[in-house]
């Protein structure tokens, strides 16, 4: 008795081209009906996809995780650019026309502002990287599908498709790459990543403004709890009326909770292999495979570099005694050495050194105000500083906005948790300002140039 | 408006706004492209934009994709096959997919740091080398394996619960010394019934409102559907209210139904032999230690580590005799496999403990470095011999009755092994017999005895060629004692079968009495001529090796008597060679016989050849039905091309000594008639049918004879539906096929397992041709000429039974390629028309 009730997707399952009759064709139609006709070997709606989970309702289940997680990823990493201070010049790509948030003073309060935002970028952009290829899986069959196009808006949207797989694909690679120091690519990471997430920006918004309503309406086909209380013997495919369904389902062999719990679980794990790199303590050694969960020993100096001193041709010639830290921008420039510097008046801050690469390392550092610089300059209150190391190159020297300069915690370190600064970690002296990008927090000082309004 | 609208929908394909947001996306896009353009490298930044895509979509997914296609299809495969032990409870798909997932995924994340990839700008941003990412990664993927391992079994050990939980008020009924009887309906009826010394108690299984009790000697009134399957168990708690049943796979209930059942209740704790196989296991371990400890301190070799050793020695000796224990408890095994494994678990001890453990309590990261094995070389010695003691203590005590008898899981009760007759020696009998005796060493309690009216398995492919006198007759033959050895043989014919008492007579004497548990009925098939007048008097039949050498010798016959005969219409007669029936025997048997006709006619100086004729009849519209038509046709072209008429659409109705009369009135002068035109099961076939009320042996898909309990049918003799409802074809690779598959069914039903439907789709169909050509199609590819008469003979001496018969069969082929056929008559004259019968 059972067996009478056969249910009608049943009935239509197995028609290979279940498209109505109705299918309507943009101009040119002879075109696309011409091209319909010719259908490749292996494209369409063939039996080959056999997986009975495709369907719309797991796509918008990926796709809403994605909605509200890659704003985030994306916001952070704009805010980032501005971290750096493109009002001086020192933010890359530097031209960039108006393809940028409104400028703004990047504040320094609170301290641990540009670990949260660059934490988040890379984690989290890190952490969806599962989803994207489950979303990527559970919609390649559209890749395939027969006709390619039925109109010129569908064409056009297509190749909106491509910007947004190729845009997401793009920012993945290089920023995965980036991380672990890895330029295979060669071109400029910073041009590359920050205009291919522009691409990809326009795209993604114009996919989310063409598929929202598609998204909850295939949300609402379906309860997540039920789904949630079925296991593998009663997962059945979605109804056949969507070209994402497969027209030969074979049996399940996981369930869609276990796909989405697969899925999640894929996300836990580089969440976990990920997140000790910005939240440092005991989950630090959890990033095994990252090259900021390493540990360097237990010494106050034993913390994360980002450029040794090696690397940047730093000799002991330059920072032994003949070392000298120039005040510049007051009446007459004003010369200190290490010891004076140390008979100033000391501070120690707690402060994150937060890098672009999406680490970070809170150290107790200690040394003098940099705002008692500016006034041992004759520069109490400077519109800007300009800092310069000995060493020579591209962040050889980092220019600080006023607030950057006048914070109570903004120091020039003169040793960090109660040590001498080690020489990879920019003895003589380097700067320290609460929420500054790592890069900017210029090790190995030469002269600190405050400008007046 | 609306119109406008309307317009620029049907133009375009959508809403105006659609194109407006795609057409700022593009701009977005342009925009940025301008500010790319400003770097002399954006070509390369574009490469790597569209190389993404290609690489994800066109790289990533196929790769794993197919990985994970074969993966699931290897292991359904393996799943489907695993016979003895019914199937896994818990597919292990997931549990290697999750980790490969995990492996996959962090390799490709962290591939940089893993295979070295930019280590001089790694370096310089961190002063540090990449070199411990590869141990890194591979030690979490070993992890990631491991802990999916742990979760498989525990998976397994609670899916194997539920089976327990329900057996055990079974077990208590068991041990209260009541019987206890199970049957059960499929899973669209789940009758229930638990049977008591008193009665049978019966309902819906998950429903214990439905249930009932019904004393024995009513039991006429109860109907009662009884499968081969049971869904579920109740207790019964003395006939009052029934608790629900819990539903659990049938096959695997079944199976420690029977166990229990098996080892029934007499077997009370505190016997000799009621020592479990892991506790004797333990201790023969210890003693083996002792043994071993001693002789070892003897000769200086105890181990270091002092009284901490010791005890630790001691722990290791448990552990790996229990481990021995465990192989007697899963399976018999005899003292010289416990020695080996005892062997190898003592190496796997010496790994584990000394290598691994040791190390580990001490504080120290096992090295595993071959200075570590040579400091531990004694304790090798030490775990070898001790391992090898321990296997030989329990098989000691399993020799003097000390055990309790290990557990056999398809024993029935007493352990008498089911007894299976096969009648008939062809192709499907005789694949079956070998089948069973791989069972067998397997370790299925099967008895099995073949039965046939000769002793020889015939290759019948090649019985139209040994009529034909290029093949020696015994040579196309194999005894069926030596395809079997380990297998009883009787040689004669099944008489009768008595299916109520379930016994085979092959005369009427007590010793010609065979009882079984399961008759597989393989007997074949003989020619059947429709009851046309004469044709059973006069045909040729070319079933069996006697009637193609007595063909080859009328021939023969003909040939020399004919030779000086004045008369015409007397030559005409003789020299007219009519085949009727144009499947592969007749088209086979027609192109044979012109072949040797003329091959021999050199020898026949008065035999014209234009003298010689040669007709097939067919009454279907092509020749070859099984054939595909072009190949038929080809085939058709090749015959009528050597001058061999062949008639369609038309059949014998009548033949005489001398002569065929056709439907169509046309009547041929011919004292060759060969009768390939209809073939029906063996009478002890139809006689088997009759008793349950049907024309013709039709079975089960699963090879069962539809009405009749415990009688399999294949082979000719059967009809056996395929998964379209069709018949499979009488041909020689379905009754292989078929042999196999009932064989499997058999031990799988006598072991509570159930029965699999046969499948097989036929590989292919060969035909030869004589002349050196052939067709062929082989699963859906056709081949004709030279190619497909080698193709023929390839595959047929491949398929020879024996290396021997191929040799021969071999060096006949040769020699007939280098000198002309035989025309020895070898039939006495006088016998030969006696024995010929239809």
């Amino acid at each position: 008795m059972a067996r009478s009730t056969i249910p009608p997707s049943e009935t239509s399952r197995g028609d290979l081209a279940p498209k109505p009759p109705a299918e309507s064709y943009g101009f040119p139609a002879r075109l696309w009906r011409a091209i319909e006709r010719r259908r490749p070997p292996g494209l369409g709606r063939t039996r080959a996809w056999r997986s009975p989970l495709r369907g719309p309702w797991l796509t918008s289940v990926f796709g809403a995780v994605l909605l509200a997680m890659l704003p985030l990823v994306i916001i952070t990493g704009l805010l980032d650019y501005i971290a750096y201070g493109p009002q001086f010049g020192q933010a890359f790509p530097a031209d960039i026309g108006w393809l940028h948030l409104p400028f703004f003073e990047w504040p320094t309060r609170p301290s641990w502002l540009f670990r949260l935002t660059q934490g988040l970028h890379v984690g989290l952009g890190l952490v969806l990287i599962p989803v994207v290829l489950a979303k990527l899986w559970s919609v390649v069959p559209k890749l395939f599908a027969w006709p390619p196009s039925r109109s010129i808006a569908q064409l056009l949207e297509r190749l909106s498709l491509l910007l947004l797989v190729g845009g997401i694909l793009f920012e993945i690679a290089t920023g995965v790459l980036n991380i672990q120091y890895d330029y295979i690519f060669g071109f400029s990471f910073y041009r590359a990543h920050y205009l291919g997430a522009w691409v990809f920006l326009g795209a993604f918004v114009v996919h989310v403004a063409l598929k929202l309503p598609k998204m909850v309406r295939s949300l609402r086909s379906r309860s997540l709890r039920a789904e949630l209380r079925t296991g593998r013997a009663d997962t059945k495919p979605e109804p056949v009326d969507d070209d994402l369904v497969a027209v030969a389902p074979k049996a399940a062999t996981i369930s869609r909770r276990g796909a989405l719990a697969l899925v999640g679980g894929g996300a836990l794990l580089v969440a976990v292999l990920t997140a000790g790199q910005t939240v440092g303590g005991f989950t630090r050694r959890w990033a095994l495979l990252l090259p900021r969960g390493r540990s360097y020993g237990d010494g106050p100096n034993d913390f994360q570099v980002n450029k040794t001193a090696v690397a940047a041709s730093i000799s002991t010639r330059e920072t032994g005694p003949g070392w000298r830290l120039s005040l510049l921008g007051g009446p007459r420039p004003v010369q200190f050495d290490r010891a004076q510097l140390l008979a100033m008046p000391q501070h120690t801050a707690t402060l994150p050194l937060a890098c672009v690469e999406g680490w970070s390392a809170t150290q107790d550092w200690s040394g003098v105000r940099l705002r008692d610089l500016a006034a041992a300059a004759g520069v109490p209150e400077p519109e800007r500083a300009v800092v310069v190391s000995i060493e020579v190159g591209s962040f050889a020297r980092a220019t600080l906005q006023s607030n950057q300069v006048l914070n109570p915690d903004a120091l020039l370190a003169l040793k960090v948790n109660g040590a001498d600064l080690s020489l990879d970690h920019g003895f003589p002296a380097r700067v320290i300002v609460p929420a500054l990008p790592g890069v900017h927090c210029t090790k190995w000082v030469r002269s600190i140039e405050f400008r007046g309004r | 408006m609306r119109t406008v609208l309307a317009r620029v929908r049907g133009f375009y394909g959508e809403h105006p706004l659609h194109l407006l947001v795609l057409a700022a996306c593009f701009a977005l896009a342009g925009v940025a492209a301008t500010h790319v353009v400003t770097d002399r490298l954006w070509p390369l930044m574009l490469i790597w934009f569209l190389a993404a895509v290609v690489a994800h979509d066109f790289v990533l997914f196929p790769v794993y994709a197919l990985v994970d296609i074969s993966a699931t299809s290897v292991l359904g495969a393996l799943r489907r096959h695993r016979r003895h032990g019914g199937p896994s409870r818990v597919p292990v798909l997931n549990y290697l997919r999750i980790p490969t997932l995990g492996a996959a995924l962090t390799f490709v994340l962290f591939l940089p740091g893993i295979i070295q990839q930019g280590a001089v700008t790694y370096h310089a941003a961190t002063g540090q080398t990449q070199a411990p990412y590869l141990a890194r990664w591979l030690l979490l993927i070993a992890v990631m394996y491991a802990v999916s391992a742990v979760v498989y079994a525990i998976r397994l050990y609670l899916a194997g619960i539920p089976v327990r939980a329900a057996l055990a008020p079974v077990r208590a009924l068991l041990e209260r010394g009541e019987r206890v009887l199970l049957v059960a309906g499929g899973p669209a009826a789940p009758v229930g019934a638990v049977a008591t010394s008193s009665a049978l108690y019966h309902g819906v299984a998950d429903r214990p409102g439905t249930w009932q009790r019904t004393p024995w000697r009513d039991l006429a009134d109860v109907e009662f559907r009884a499968e081969d399957s049971v869904l579920g168990l109740v207790p019964v708690p003395g006939g009052s209210e029934l608790p629900p049943v819990s539903l659990v796979e049938p096959g695997e209930l079944v199976r420690v139904a029977k166990e229990l059942i098996a080892e029934g209740p007499a077997e009370s704790p505190g016997r000799a032999g009621a020592l479990g196989p892991r506790t004797a296991g333990a201790l023969a371990g210890l003693v083996a230690a002792a043994v071993v400890g001693a002789v070892t301190a003897f000769h200086a070799m105890a181990p270091t580590a002092g009284s901490l050793g010791l005890v630790g020695y001691g722990l290791q000796s448990i552990v790996v005799g229990v481990a021995v224990g465990s192989t007697v408890s899963r399976d018999r095994l005899g003292p010289a496999a416990l020695v080996a494994g005892g062997v190898l678990l003592g190496c796997l001890g010496w790994l584990v403990f000394p290598l691994t453990l040791a190390p580990l309590l001490g504080g120290h990261a096992p090295t595993w470095s071959i200075a570590g094995a040579v400091t531990a070389y004694p304790d090798l010695v030490r775990d070898v011999l001790h391992g090898g003691l321990t296997g030989v203590l329990v098989s000691a005590a399993g020799a003097a009755g000390f055990l309790r008898p290990a557990r056999s899981k398809a024993a029935r009760p007493g352990g008498v092994p089911t007894r299976v007759v096969i009648v008939g020696g062809g192709f499907a009998g005789v694949s079956a017999a070998r089948r069973f005796e791989k069972l067998a060493v397997r370790g299925a309690p099967i008895d099995v005895t073949v039965v046939s009216d000769s002793n020889f398995l015939l290759f019948t492919p090649m019985l139209a060629e040994a009529a034909a006198g290029a093949l020696e007759a015994r040579h196309i033959s194999a005894p069926v004692r030596a395809a079997v050895a380990h297998t009883r043989f009787r040689y004669g014919t099944a008489q009768r079968i008595d299916v109520e008492n379930r016994v085979v007579y092959l005369g009427a004497d007590e010793d010609s009495q065979l009882p079984y548990d399961h008759l597989v009925v393989a007997c074949g098939s003989v020619p059947h001529t429709f009851g046309l007048p004469g044709v059973d008097e006069h045909a040729w039949p070319l079933k069996n090796l006697t009637d193609a050498g007595k063909l080859r010798d009328h021939v023969l016959e003909l040939l020399e008597a004919i030779e000086h005969e004045p008369d015409p219409a007397r030559r005409a007669e003789a020299l007219t060679f009519v085949v009727a029936g144009a499947g592969f025997a007749g088209t086979e048997m027609i192109a044979e016989l012109f072949d040797l006709v003329h091959g021999v006619t050199r020898y026949y100086p008065e035999i014209r050849p234009d003298e010689l004729r040669f007709v097939l009849v067919h009454g279907g519209e092509r020749i070859l039905p099984e054939m595909p038509p072009t190949l038929a046709r080809y085939a058709l072209g090749r015959l009528t091309a050597r001058g061999i008429d062949v008639r369609l659409g038309v059949r014998v109705t009548d033949a005489a000594a001398d002569g065929v009369r056709l439907r169509d009135g046309a009547w041929l002068p011919t004292k060759t008639l060969v009768w390939t035109a209809g073939n029906r099961p063996s009478p002890l076939a139809g006689r088997l049918a009759e008793t349950v009320g049907r024309p013709k042996l039709v079975t089960e898909p699963e090879l069962r004879v539809t009405g009749v309990e415990r009688v399999w049918a294949v082979g000719d003799c059967a009809l056996i539906p395929g998964p379209d409802g069709s018949f499979y074809p009488p041909t020689a690779q379905h009754a292989l096929r078929q042999g196999r598959a009932v064989a499997d069914n058999i031990a799988a039903v006598s072991a509570g397992r159930a029965p699999q439907p046969f499948r097989f789709r036929t590989i292919g169909v060969l035909v030869a041709l004589g002349r050196h050509t052939a067709v062929a199609d082989i699963r859906g590819h056709r081949f004709a000429g030279l190619a497909a008469w080698l193709l023929w003979r390839g595959i047929y001496l491949s398929k020879l039974p024996g290396l021997e018969k191929r040799v021969r069969v071999l060096f006949d082929w040769l020699l007939d390629l280098a000198f002309s056929r035989d025309i020895v008559v070898t039939t006495p004259r006088d016998t030969r028309n006696e024995t010929r019968k239809p």
